[in-house]
């Protein structure tokens, strides 16, 4: 284990979890001082019937809660703005959140918004403006995940400047994450499987990129190690609630992890994929991860082969030669992206040109490449990367992701 | 705290715990300075000098102002385009003008760190020793163009301490590594260099 | 039985490593706060780093409110109460424990005083709850590796109360505080780390994060001790073991408290012994009753005390027994390294009984005398009559 010559880890949330979770937000809430929450979701949370569930869940111990289930994809300070109204108009003293990433983010801002008393969420950019406890949150994811539920930013869009606003403070972090397997149960195959893959991405680069603390290694350890014990047999076992709750736990371990570990270039691509070419997030991670495990194989050999003890099991590990145990980790979760294909009958994409929308029309065309490329310049992400990611570099793995075929390692430029 | 209660009937001697002003270190901060004033002058001539780097700033608004320094008292070093779109090295007085950019160092002994190379820009960065405001593509562009200033500013074994990958031959092929090097050393001490240090003293 | 059936709150920010003390101003800042009251006590500035603590708030916007050194061996109301006073008439905002758990109760003493605005603190330690939000807490060990000021414990006056609101806000690890321990107390501090990490790991209601932090103390504990007990003050070793110290100390604020853990923390307070050498005399013989209760542990043990190639290298069903073993060899090379044993310390038996009894008598313990007397007896190398 390396202690690294400075670290910092911040993992505030209380993590609550279990069968019977959603039962004890009532009394948790009572704990921080509150009883008239705000629901905040999205549509496609409150038709999958989630809400009743929470709701019918926390009824013994709290009074009917006020929902918003008007959340859009990208949420923007303008929603966050209503929903502050909304909070404020029913006298509410904390947010209950249930959904995904977009939802999670939408709350933080309105947390923002209402405990410091401003009108507008514009009020509260810039680094420092965040600087007191907030009113309680809780979290309630229905993916696994994102991992937003231990991290302690939240971006949202400003439509007429046409950005996207960070907001990064200690105090964004909820009070409560509450993972029950009723939030996820009914979550199709397709998404299970590329959230998964989301927190498995988050936890492989919390391991190997440059701000690897000993917290975030063996957090990222135990939520790769959920995954690939969980993943494939929940695609074929959808209903089984223990296996649901692993992979919702691996997923806040793994955002637990990427928080205070950062993540790295699967990231930085992945997200200038999802803006140019509106790729879903998993789907991005999932294609790219091997790619970013390649790229930095030759600054990050014995890390990344150590990967292969959560991903493979041990007997894999000793088995494995140790200078060969990072190629296998690589191979071995291209085998799981192909795992997952054949077993979602071709829904989840092994590569870039694979991935298609709901009519079949593919995503990502070979001309939008240089675009994307470029974009990758201006996401934070590329700074804890082992390896110096240019434009010119990312548009070469780029080429490769979109081809489908394992990156040619004499190509990277080493300096 | 506005009305004191004494907690108990026998009340501490405040004469005995004084309050402690924290105090100042002027080597570290002239260290600093005159780092960043070399930095400062640097990317100024990298930006006539070095293709990459006049591309990046091309690129940032007009009349762009950033402001690279230590908080929160400094030093500082302030950096603006000028009409013509050129970068101009200010100095190290803060001015009235808004900086579009302000990354600040936490402190100064991080900073020490950072420019005695114990650690590189993108490790430190990582290490969140810096604070951003402004753009964050504006601050990662900047960032780019440093360590080409640091490729160009400093021998090779240092460099490659700061900078995250140290470009081989084909990025930067070694005579016009030295070349440019030349050049931009020329252009950073050189000229005007004591207009802009009699302008801030 | 369920697997993912748990609770687990990690309060503390952990900064550790070069420049982590010169952090703590823009760590203030992010709290809004800028005037704090420092805590220490007398065997911390003795090795002067509250002069490091001091020059770490240089060139920045705040103003140290004042620096109280009056804690010696044993904190109490009327300390809490001074200090307190101090903090309101400076007006500050901030409180920064430096030093060793002592430093820290009376640091979390005077903010539910100066937060809840009483100077009665009674109502806590018999169970109410805290009703306002605390000021900022920093807590910055030093002289001492222990890492128990980073639970969410209050001991004043041998009263306890506990609250997860209690934990510190920032734990700041920095070698310079961390370094010239005696090997004695070194191995104290381990011992204490260790038996926290044990018992969170074998506590109820496991959990994949509270596994996680036990991992981290145990394999950075188990990488440093030797180092730390052969040339105790050297840096790595050292912020590595306080390292270890603080994530075990948050793994067992999560756990009730060990069998170990109480009975120490009794026969400290009746006999003035550091609790650090009970734990490391006992510990051994508590995790073989433990073993020999309820067998085996968990094979991700050996994961964590060996490292991977050693449990990748072991077969599958030897993997829980030998994690066993190479807790015990853990154990057992603190205890040799405390250089005494119960009997050595010729403690009066009735001491012991008595402590027994008031830890029997604790109501987060959970054991009775019987089980207490006979863990000391295991412990004793010999029987007690």
């Amino acid at each position: 284990m390396i202690l690294p010559e400075f670290y910092d880890f911040c993992g505030r949330a209380k993590i609550v979890s279990g069968e019977n979770a959603l039962e004890k937000i009532p009394a948790l809430l009572a704990g921080l001082d509150a009883g008239r929450p705000l629901i905040i979701t999205d549509p496609g949370v409150e038709n999958a019937g989630l809400v009743d569930v929470v709701k019918q869940a926390m009824a013994p111990g709290l009074e009917s809660a006020p929902v918003y289930s008007d959340v859009p994809v990208d949420s923007d300070y303008h929603v966050v703005d209503q929903i502050a109204g909304v909070y404020r108009e029913n006298q509410c003293d904390a947010i209950i959140a249930v959904g995904g990433g977009s939802v999670i983010d939408t709350a933080k801002g309105v947390n923002i918004v209402v405990s410091l008393g401003g009108k507008t969420l514009l009020d509260y950019q810039g680094a420092g403006a965040v600087r007191k406890k907030l009113n309680p949150l809780v979290i309630l994811p229905t993916t696994a995940g994102t991992g937003s539920e231990m991290t302690l930013v939240a971006v949202i869009a400003d439509p007429e400047r046409r950005e996207k606003m960070l907001f990064v403070s200690y105090f964004l972090l909820p009070d409560l994450a509450v993972l029950d397997a009723r939030m996820t149960r009914t979550l199709p195959d397709f998404i299970t499987a590329a959230t998964a893959m989301d927190a498995l991405s988050h936890a492989c680069e919390a391991w190997y990129c440059m701000e690897k603390n000993p917290l975030s290694d063996t957090l990222a350890f135990q939520a790769i190690g959920l995954i690939s014990q969980n993943l494939l047999y929940v695609i074929k076992n959808p209903e089984d609630t223990q296996a649901r709750l692993a992979l919702a736990n691996a997923s806040t371990l793994a955002g637990a992890a990427f928080s205070n570990s950062m993540v790295g270039m699967v990231h930085n691509l992945g997200h200038a994929t999802g803006a140019v070419c509106h790729v879903p997030h998993g789907n991005c991670m999932a294609v790219l991860l091997p790619y970013g495990l390649e790229y930095n194989l030759h600054r990050r050999n014995e890390i990344i082969g150590q990967l292969l003890l959560p991903l493979a099991g041990p007997e894999t590990y000793a088995a494995t030669p140790r200078n060969q145990r990072a190629e296998k980790a690589i191979t071995l979760i291209r085998q799981f992206n192909q795992d997952l294909h054949d077993a979602i009958g071709g829904r989840h994409p092994r590569f870039l040109s694979e991935i298609r929308d709901r009519d079949g029309r593919r995503l990502v065309e070979k001309n939008m490449l240089p675009e994307i490329a470029e974009k990758a310049l201006s996401d934070g992400a590329r700074v804890p990367n082992p390896e110096e990611l240019l434009a010119d570099d990312a548009h070469m793995v780029l080429e490769y992701a979109w081809e489908g075929t394992p990156l040619d390692r004499t190509k990277i430029k080493t300096g | 705290m506005n009305r004191f209660t004494p907690f108990s009937t026998a009340p501490a001697d405040l004469g005995h715990y004084p309050e402690i002003r924290p105090k100042t270190s002027y080597f570290r901060k002239t260290y600093i300075a005159v780092m960043l004033l070399v930095v400062g002058r640097g990317l100024e001539a990298a930006a006539r000098v070095d293709p990459t780097v006049r591309r990046i700033f091309q690129h940032l608004p007009d009349g762009f102002c950033l402001c690279l320094g230590v908080g929160p008292a400094g030093p500082w070093m302030i950096a603006k385009k000028d009409k013509k779109g050129r970068l101009r090295y200010l100095g190290w007085r803060r001015r009235a003008a808004r900086a579009h950019l302000r990354l600040a160092i936490k402190n100064l002994a991080s900073a020490m760190r950072v420019f005695t190379f114990q650690e590189s820009t993108a490790q430190a960065f990582n290490y969140d020793r810096f604070t951003v405001e402004g753009s964050l593509p504006q601050a990662l562009a900047f960032m780019r163009a440093l360590d080409r200033v640091e490729v160009y500013l400093l021998p090779k074994v240092i460099a490659r301490l700061a900078v995250k990958r140290y470009p081989g031959s084909s990025e930067l092929p070694g005579w016009k590594k030295h070349l440019n090097r030349i050049r931009i050393y020329l252009r950073a001490f050189f000229p005007d260099l004591i207009r802009v240090i009699y302008k801030n003293i | 039985m369920p697997q993912f059936d748990y609770a687990f709150l990690s309060h503390p920010k952990i900064i550790s490593g070069a420049c982590s003390l010169e952090n703590i101003p823009a760590e203030l800042a992010a709290n809004n706060a800028c005037k704090p009251l420092i805590i220490t006590d007398r065997p911390a500035v003795a090795q002067k780093p509250d002069r490091f603590l001091i020059r770490a708030f240089d060139d920045s916007d705040c103003l140290i409110g004042a620096v109280f050194n009056r804690l010696e061996n044993y904190a109490g109301i009327s300390l809490a109460w001074q200090a307190a006073d101090i903090f309101v008439r400076r007006g500050c905002d901030a409180l920064i424990a430096l030093g060793g758990p002592l430093s820290a109760d009376l640091a979390r003493a005077v903010n539910i005083l100066v937060s809840e605005n009483t100077p009665d603190l009674s109502a806590f330690f018999k169970g109410a709850a805290l009703n306002k939000k605390l000021y900022p807490f920093v807590l910055v060990p030093a002289g001492d590796l222990h890492g128990t000021g980073a639970g969410n414990t209050l001991i004043l006056d041998y009263q306890r109360f506990c609250s997860e609101f209690l934990a510190p806000d920032v734990i700041v690890l920095d070698k310079r505080m961390l370094r010239g321990q005696p090997a004695p107390q070194t191995a104290q501090s381990a011992a204490i780390a260790a038996d926290n990490a044990w018992s969170a790991l074998a506590g109820p209601n496991p959990g994949p994060i509270r596994d996680a932090f036990v991992h981290t103390a145990l394999r950075l504990l188990n990488q440093n001790i030797d180092a730390a007990l052969a040339a105790p003050g050297r840096d790595k070793p050292c912020l590595a073991m306080a390292n270890a110290a603080v994530i075990a100390a948050i793994a067992a604020a999560n756990a009730a408290p060990g069998i170990v853990r109480v009975v120490s923390e009794e026969l400290a307070r009746m006999t003035r012994i550091r609790r650090g050498v009970f734990t490391g005399l006992l510990a051994p013989a508590a995790l073989e009753k433990s073993l020999e209760q309820n067998g085996p542990p968990r094979p991700e043990l050996l994961l964590a005390v060996a490292g991977m190639e050693s449990y990748a290298a072991t077969p599958e069903k030897q993997r829980p027994a030998r994690g066993a073993d190479m807790l015990k060899a853990l154990f057992d090379k603190i205890q040799n390294s405390l250089g005494q044993s119960l009997e050595s310390l010729q403690i009066p038996f009735y001491q012991i009984r008595q402590a027994c009894e008031n830890a029997a008598s604790r109501p987060d313990a959970g054991i009775t005398a019987a089980e207490a007397l006979d863990l000391a007896g295991r412990a004793w190398k010999g029987a007690p009559e």
